[in-house]
């Protein structure tokens, strides 16, 4: 037997106008999370980056890390950690780092840089442009200039 | 114990008395000084004004250090001593800057160097001088001026960087006297039209190289054949140890290739560009298919590599410009651009497999960076066309609203 009520009119417009308010509410959410999320996630940043655990770094490691999309060469030294951009100062290769010689080197013009940045041969016009570096709760923080 | 009063007051005395000695002292030094001074300018006013901003006048130098005399006689006849010195050939202006310039002793305080004069002696202009007695080379004066020297670190001193070309323009551009030497005329004029001097006038880069970082300043010679891999060589680094594992080294090492300046030039050297492929290699292969063939494989690999860069820039620059986050793909960028820069140096050693497998990686690059840039424009599109149902949705609800209002109404009538 077949005991169901037809659905009538106005139950219909009931349920039509509740989906609808949530729809319309996860409709209106759902935009907010995916303009907000991304911009937090990738956007530029002049706020520090981690770029590891201190203790992750041996002395005259390096480590490579992004910084609102340009590459920051991150150093340990005896004398604590320093941080420069990984652009070379003569046509902007990424320069990578010679734990060897204890110098930053340009792989395009053999452009070499102390562990300080300056220069110390090759093509290059100026020095890589420092970061700021510090070790907060174990963690290398490196803030954008 | 208080001292009585009576024993302090000479030796007040004793502090004004001292005092008022060294101020003698001093002005008695002063008086002598201007003596030398006043002495010169009797006659040499000129000279003297050049003289009181020059370096040696602001380390203390005086006439008399260079020109001897007696300062004290205020006529020509102050110049009638044994020490005095005014000279009147070109090999007497070296010895007589030489005679400080070369002693150790004098230059340490200044951290001047003190091998100018033999430095000078194996140049040209020192060979000409001293074996030939031509006096119409450039001396220690040419270059540095005479009575206003000023350190090479001042921006207006003569071999100040930017003013070096024109310091050996005033001999080197001069074609009467370049004639006599046979020697060309137009090497300032074509300097000018480098990318050297692009790079030090325009871009005020003073590493830059000018006249005297090929040739040397106080041993100035033209590099020989031997040895323009060197000169090159101390700033293009890369481009030289890449080069002496080309097959043209064989040759340059025979002397029967003339290095960088073959495909490059000398003076007038423009920055090197995919360009230089068609006109340098013609000049010796032009009846030689295979190594024409072997040009063409690598500039094209260069060419497609920067063209596919250049397109990869204008998309992401497109992409940032649309308000999309690029951080990751600017990274890439980078990463393609010293890919390609490895390329263009690389050439260098006139084959295609060494450039493979960074053609390779810099493909790899690209690829991923123009697919993150369309995945960025996707996205950004089906935002964009999720405008139109979000649209139709909220004209929907307002009609459903409009009905639910209506039943309402309708429910309240008696």
């Amino acid at each position: 037997m077949n005991d169901q009520q037809p659905i009538s009119r106005r139950t219909f417009l009931d349920w039509l106008l509740a989906g609808g308010l949530l729809t319309w509410g996860v409709a209106f959410i759902a935009p907010v999370i995916s303009y907000v999320w991304p911009s937090q996630r990738r956007g530029p940043s002049t706020q520090a980056v981690s770029a590891g655990k201190a203790d992750e770094f041996t002395d005259w490691q390096s480590k490579m890390v992004a910084i609102a999309g340009q590459p920051v060469i991150v150093i340990r030294t005896p004398q604590g950690f320093r941080a420069f951009s990984a652009i070379c100062t003569h046509l902007g290769c990424i320069v990578g780092w010679d734990a060897g010689r204890h110098q930053i080197e340009c792989p395009c013009h053999a452009g070499v840089f102390d562990v300080n940045g300056r220069v110390v041969s090759g093509p290059p016009p100026r020095a890589l442009a420092g970061l700021d570096v510090a070790v907060v709760n174990g963690e290398v923080l490196v803030k954008s200039a | 114990m208080e001292r009585p009063k009576m024993q302090r007051l000479p030796q007040r005395h004793i502090h004004v008395i001292a005092v008022i000695a060294i101020a003698c002292w001093r002005l008695a030094g002063t008086t002598a000084v201007h003596a030398q001074t006043i002495s010169c300018l009797n006659c040499h006013t000129n000279e003297m004004r050049l003289f009181s901003t020059s370096a040696h006048a602001q380390a203390g130098l005086n006439c008399v250090d260079c020109h001897g005399g007696d300062p004290k006689i205020s006529d020509e006849t102050a110049h009638a001593t044994d020490n005095f010195r005014s000279p009147d050939t070109k090999q007497g202006i070296a010895d007589l800057c030489a005679s400080c310039h070369s002693d150790v002793r004098r230059m340490n305080p200044y951290g001047l160097a003190t091998d100018q004069l033999a430095r000078y002696k194996t140049s040209k202009h020192g060979e000409q001088l001293f074996a030939h007695n031509d006096q119409k080379v450039a001396v220690c004066t040419d270059c540095h001026g005479v009575h206003d020297i000023l350190s090479p670190k001042t921006p207006a001193s003569r071999v100040y960087p930017t003013n070096i070309p024109q310091t050996c323009g005033g001999c080197h551009a001069n074609a009467q006297l370049m004639d006599q030497h046979k020697l060309p005329s137009n090497i300032v004029a074509l300097y000018k039209t480098s990318y050297h001097a692009t790079m030090l006038f325009e871009k005020g880069d003073l590493s830059a190289p000018t006249c005297v970082t090929c040739h040397g300043s106080h041993g100035a010679s033209p590099p020989g054949t031997a040895q323009v891999g060197e000169v090159c060589g101390k700033c293009h680094v890369r481009q030289r140890e890449l080069f002496d594992k080309s097959p043209h080294a064989e040759l340059a090492a025979a002397g029967l290739f003339n290095e960088c300046v073959s495909c490059h030039g000398n003076h007038g050297i423009q920055k090197a560009s995919v360009e230089l492929f068609a006109t340098s290699c013609s000049q010796c292969h032009a009846k030689d298919p295979k190594q024409l063939q072997l040009r063409d494989q690598l500039a094209g690999l260069i060419h497609r590599a920067q063209a596919d860069y250049t397109n990869a820039v204008t998309a992401v620059h497109g992409a940032t410009v649309r308000g999309l986050a690029t951080d990751d793909e600017q990274l890439l960028l980078q990463e393609a651009k010293t890919q390609v820069t490895q390329m263009e140096a690389m050439q260098h050693l006139l084959a295609v497999d060494p450039l493979q497998p960074i053609a390779t990686r810099f493909d790899g690059i690209v690829k991923q960076t123009l697919g993150d840039v369309a995945d960025l424009a996707r996205l950004e599109r089906w935002k964009r066309n999720a405008l139109g149902p979000i649209w139709a949705f909220l004209v929907l609800m307002a009609m459903l609203f409009w009905a639910k209002r209506r039943q309402l109404e309708h429910k309240r009538k008696p």
